[in-house]
């Protein structure tokens, strides 16, 4: 994935290039809403043991790390895309990016719903505390990673409103 | 998704006009380079007022820039869904 996305910012330059500022910030957010949090999961899941057990503060650390990391490289990402292009980034959105934002806004909406029905309205029946809290953080992330690989997948493979 | 529906004769009117740039073109609709580029490659229909600015830059007709690759007429389409309806009718 990672080689994808430098040969997406490296591949070619602002005069040529097919690639939309809008699509290169989403390749930022993808990265930024994945690299960080999938090892935090898998820490969770094999590594934590059972979350009820553990103190807070051993729950909150590796979560602040995450989403800190998280937001580092987002705000990297952006700064350098910024910088390299400048002239890009001051573009208003089009009608295309306008269709594809609304596209991958309504796939990841049906996410999030349906996650929040999960932990909101079915979880706190048999879960409590934390077993509800990473869950909803989960499915947040999750709409999140689907809102902006769906635009990616919309610009890379097209869009026919 | 559905599939692409339209295809166009941009890039030769682009041509055919001084060679114009995707750039220009789309400075002049009011759209990114990108998006024309799109549009090009049939990766992006076009809304309809976006696609009368294109023809309007080229001088040309709406169906002159775009075409529907194997347009079906919705009355063959009913025929040929009914075979029997016209004999029902007579």
């Amino acid at each position: 994935m990672m080689s994808c996305i430098f040969a997406l910012m490296e591949a070619t330059s602002d005069t040529t290039s097919t690639i939309s500022y809008r699509e290169r910030v989403a390749w930022v957010s993808l990265a930024a809403f994945t690299l960080p949090y999938i090892p935090y999961f898998a820490w969770l899941r094999f590594k934590a043991g059972p979350v009820a057990d553990m103190p807070v503060l051993q729950l909150v650390l590796p979560f602040a790390l995450a989403a800190g990391s998280s937001a580092v490289l987002y705000g990297l990402g952006r700064l350098w895309l910024w910088l390299r292009f400048r002239d890009d980034a001051r573009l208003p959105l089009d009608e295309r990016d306008r269709a594809i934002a609304r596209r991958s806004l309504s796939v990841a909406y049906g996410i999030l719903i349906a996650g929040m029905i999960v932990v909101g309205g079915l979880m706190p029946f048999s879960r409590a505390g934390w077993e509800i809290v990473h869950p909803t953080v989960a499915f947040i992330l999750l709409a999140e990673i689907v809102n902006h690989g769906t635009t990616v997948w919309l610009y890379r493979r097209g869009c026919h409103d | 998704m559905t599939e692409a529906a339209l295809t166009n004769s941009i890039r030769t009117l682009r041509f055919l006009n001084g060679e114009m740039t995707q750039a220009e073109l789309g400075q002049r609709i009011g759209v990114t380079r990108q998006t024309i580029a799109a549009i090009e490659a049939g990766k992006y229909s076009p809304s309809l007022e976006a696609a009368f600015r294109i023809a309007d830059v080229f001088g040309k007709r709406v169906d002159e820039v775009f075409q529907r690759p194997t347009p079906t007429p919705p009355g063959n389409a009913a025929r040929a869904a009914t075979p029997s309806s016209d004999a029902r009718t007579q």
